[in-house]
């Protein structure tokens, strides 16, 4: 009676055990999984922020770059092309056409946009003026922030992956199915995937 | 090896130490808790009843049996062991490492208190104007803040800038990553690179993430936990001074069994130099693997960072500008914010950081090495510095950490001019005799020979302090003395002693003589002598009482409200007096009540040449360093 009891006991507290590690494992996807959303939320977050800043960008430029009209006109038709086509996305998430056509549209923004800074180093009173060099500081911090988004989301993604894939815990994945996450791979040409140099 | 398997490493060794720390504090507690056992029992057994015993004997007659010598070994160790003993000795040791707990967290100062007092100001995006020179770098410093808390996936902090300093380093502060506030010196902001800037706030950013401000803040306190029980030590050797001084009779123990406050006494002394010993080993042990385990989170946040910019090599350009530029906090806020800095260097031993070439090795991967494309940097940036700063490269030369020293003469909020003399003066005040002869000159009230202009007030304190610096540096002791020996007789040859002559006795007399350094005294131990230095100071202005309370406002530190205004003290001596006890304050306070005395100089709206002089006698005697207004 008394063995019984001890091994009842036993194995009653190995279950207990067994339970709270799967809970713990279970939590700990759980936040890795929200951690890689949320990253990929803040890239998103980036981007609108580069539409924004980009008429800003065109109108104080204007002034001083009268003989550049086409690139203006470049960048601007470009970051309406990418905010139509992430707008398209948003209303179909996961679609493969969409996607692709946004993935494009950004790449040309980018392009346009490198150009344009590559122009007005010409243009010795833009670099001069303050407003001008702060709207090129907000835009290459814009840069650098896309470019950290994405690195951030592929180090949560990695994280998350990792912890899945690992042993006691793959077993908890497997159970409550959390699926593998997919790494953004650079859209960009490697010319442009740099952030353009403000050389102010 | 990549930054994650860096990471790792660093995280697995910092919680050795961590382990280790905190085995060091659980040891002492054990021992001291020990010790308080062993000390009960003694007492005790030698207290014990003595009860006549009888036992028989062979013939079956009863003889009495005196057995008050009779305890074994045995009987003492299991007398120690017993649980009525040894339960409440541990209670005890609990209640005292508690104690300390509370010592420990009532210094606390909220990041919201504490950085205003390091003279830090936030600074917000909307708040900045066109024409701040220093808009572009502050937009550069939230956006790169920004982006930072992007890399890092944390909630941006606040973000403060620390105006006065010239320097180039940063700190996180705050108890969680909520409250967390990121301080960057003016020369962080003005000289590093984007790419640099970036390094740092991703070291201070990792230094969030990874919780090493909770991480180090509970290791401090537990080790002050361990301080109280040398803390208890001093109490008793405190106590048995005051008896000592009243001349209190001891009760002597009469006959054999009678008083026990001989014995009391004793036990109580041994108990005190044991606790006093347990305390320091204790304190000091546990301290090492503090210093060991924050320098592992120094590389575990340099490893994160690189995980955050992908970009070491910027780190390490930040890193070495900061180490040959180093900002004046270095100094003065060691102790409060060291183990937040993002380069420290100090003591091998009880190191907050690795050493920078460490750093650097690890980051870059080459050999340590400085690059002699960033010194060259910071040689640069040197020298467009004023002189007064501290700069290492001086610092080097001097042996003696040297106190910025400016004082302005018209109102407090004027920036110091600083003095350059002309080269043929300059050459005077570098020769040690010709220094002294300066001294004298300024002493006499005369333009010193060779100097172009009659000098204004702050330009002959600065003065005076180059030529006392001068002797110090180049002259033995007995020279010293000498010159001390000379010049105090020239000032006290009138019979009266002005706040200039005030100012200059007070430089030689704490620069010239190698006094050893003072314990740390509590600052609210030091109330009254700090009342009669502000009483003193605020004297010198129109209206005293009102400079009294400009001053009170501004004390934090000092436990409590100021006693009323006191007498100011008239006294040259008596002031020397007051000032040498207050030199034994902790750092921090020094800075508050520099602060304090500030403000009670300015309250009348003007800083006159004697208000600044004892301004700055002050700051010399107390030993207030990196003071500069």
């Amino acid at each position: 009676m008394m063995v019984v009891g001890i091994i009842l006991g036993v194995i009653l507290l190995l279950i207990i055990v067994f339970i709270g590690m799967g809970i713990s494992l279970y939590n700990g996807l759980v936040v890795l999984r929200n951690r890689f959303k949320n990253a990929f939320s803040q890239i998103d977050v980036q981007l609108r922020r580069r539409y924004d800043l980009i008429p800003n960008l065109v109108a104080t430029a204007k002034g001083y770059m009268a003989h550049e009209h086409d690139t203006l006109v470049a960048v601007t038709e470009a970051r309406n092309v990418a905010l139509a086509a992430a707008k398209a996305l948003a209303a179909a998430p996961g679609d493969r056409a969409a996607s692709s056509a946004f993935v494009q549209a950004e790449s040309g923004l980018a392009g346009v946009l490198s150009r344009l800074l590559v122009v007005s180093e010409k243009y010795p009173e833009l670099k001069a003026d303050s407003q001008m060099s702060r709207i090129m500081e907000e835009l290459s911090s814009t840069e650098n922030r896309i470019a950290f988004a994405r690195q951030a989301y592929n180090d949560a993604v990695t994280a998350y992956n990792t912890k899945r894939e690992i042993f006691p815990s793959s077993l908890v994945a497997g159970i409550f199915n959390f699926s593998e996450a997919v790494l953004l791979e650079s859209t960009d040409s490697a010319a442009q995937r740099e952030a353009p140099k403000v050389a102010f | 090896m990549d930054f994650f398997a860096r990471q790792d490493e660093a995280r697995r060794r910092s919680v050795r130490y961590t382990v280790l720390a905190v085995f060091v504090c659980i040891l002492t507690t054990v021992l001291a808790a020990l010790v308080f056992s062993i000390a009960a029992e003694t007492y005790f057994c030698v207290k014990r009843p003595s009860v006549k015993h009888y036992i028989l004997n062979d013939n079956r007659e009863l003889i009495p049996y005196d057995d008050s010598g009779a305890i074994t070994q045995g009987e003492f160790i299991r007398g120690v062991f017993s649980t009525d003993l040894l339960v409440p000795s541990s209670l005890i040791a609990f209640v005292i490492i508690f104690i300390g707990f509370l010592i420990r967290l009532t210094g606390c100062t909220k990041v919201t208190e504490f950085l205003p007092k390091l003279g830090a100001k936030q600074i917000f995006r909307v708040g900045l104007h066109r024409n701040d020179p220093l808009t572009l770098a502050k937009l550069r410093l939230f956006n790169v803040c920004e982006e930072m808390a992007i890399a890092a996936g944390i909630d941006l902090p606040t973000i403060w800038l620390l105006e006065e300093d010239e320097g180039i380093n940063a700190f996180v502060a705050g108890k969680d990553p909520a409250h967390a506030a990121l301080c960057v010196s003016m020369g962080a902001l003005r000289h590093l690179e984007r790419d640099e800037l970036q390094g740092v706030v991703a070291h201070e950013f990792s230094h969030v993430l990874n919780g090493d401000m909770r991480f180090n803040f509970r290791l401090l306190v537990m080790i002050a936990g361990i301080t109280a029980f040398r803390f208890l030590g001093e109490c008793v050797f405190e106590l048995f001074r005051g008896l000592g001084h009243y001349r209190v009779r001891l009760p002597r123990s009469r006959g054999k069994n009678g008083g026990s406050g001989g014995l009391i006494i004793l036990i109580l002394f041994v108990v005190g130099v044991l606790m006093w010993v347990l305390g320091s080993i204790g304190a000091l042990a546990a301290r090492m693997m503090q210093s060991a385990a924050s320098r592992e989170r120094e590389f575990l946040a340099d490893a994160s960072a690189t995980q955050f910019t992908r970009n070491p090599i910027a780190l390490a350009s930040a890193l070495q500008l900061a180490y040959l530029v180093p900002s004046q906090f270095s100094s003065p806020w060691r102790a409060d914010v060291a183990h937040m800095l993002f380069s420290d260097s100090s003591e091998r031993l009880f190191a907050t950081h690795p050493s920078v070439h460490e750093r650097i090795k690890r980051l870059s991967g080459g050999n340590g090495e400085f690059s002699p494309a960033v010194s060259a940097r910071a040689q640069a940036i040197l020298k467009a510095r004023p002189m007064r700063s501290s700069s290492r490269y001086r610092r080097s030369s001097t042996s003696t950490s040297s106190s910025s020293f400016a004082f302005s003469s018209t109102t407090s909020h004027n920036k110091p001019s600083i003095f350059t003399p002309s080269p043929t003066f300059a050459a005077r005040l570098r020769d040690p005799r010709e220094a002294g002869a300066v001294l004298m000159e300024l002493l006499r009230d005369q333009t010193p020979r060779a100097c172009d202009h009659p000098l204004k007030p702050d330009e002959k304190r600065q003065v005076a302090l180059r030529c006392v610096n001068t002797i110090r540096d180049a002259s033995s002791v007995a020279v010293c003395e000498n010159w001390i020996r000379t010049l105090t007789e020239a000032i006290q040859a009138d019979g009266k002693i002005t706040s200039f002559e005030f100012m200059i006795l007070a430089l030689i007399r704490r620069r010239l003589r190698r006094s050893p350094a003072k314990a740390e005294v509590r600052a609210s131990f030091l109330r009254t002598e700090v009342a009669q230095t502000i009483a003193t100071l605020a004297q010198l202005g129109e209206k005293p009482a009102e400079g009294y309370l400009a001053a009170e406002k501004r004390l934090s530190l000092f436990g409590g409200p100021l006693p009323p205004q006191p007498a100011p003290c008239q006294n040259a001596e008596a002031f020397f007096e007051i000032l040498s006890r207050l030199e034994a304050l902790p750092s921090l306070a020094k800075q508050e009540l520099m602060f304090a005395l500030k403000e009670t100089v300015a309250s009348d709206g003007v800083v006159s040449a004697r208000e600044g002089d004892q301004l700055a006698a002050v700051a010399d005697a107390i030993g207030a360093y990196g003071w500069n207004i």
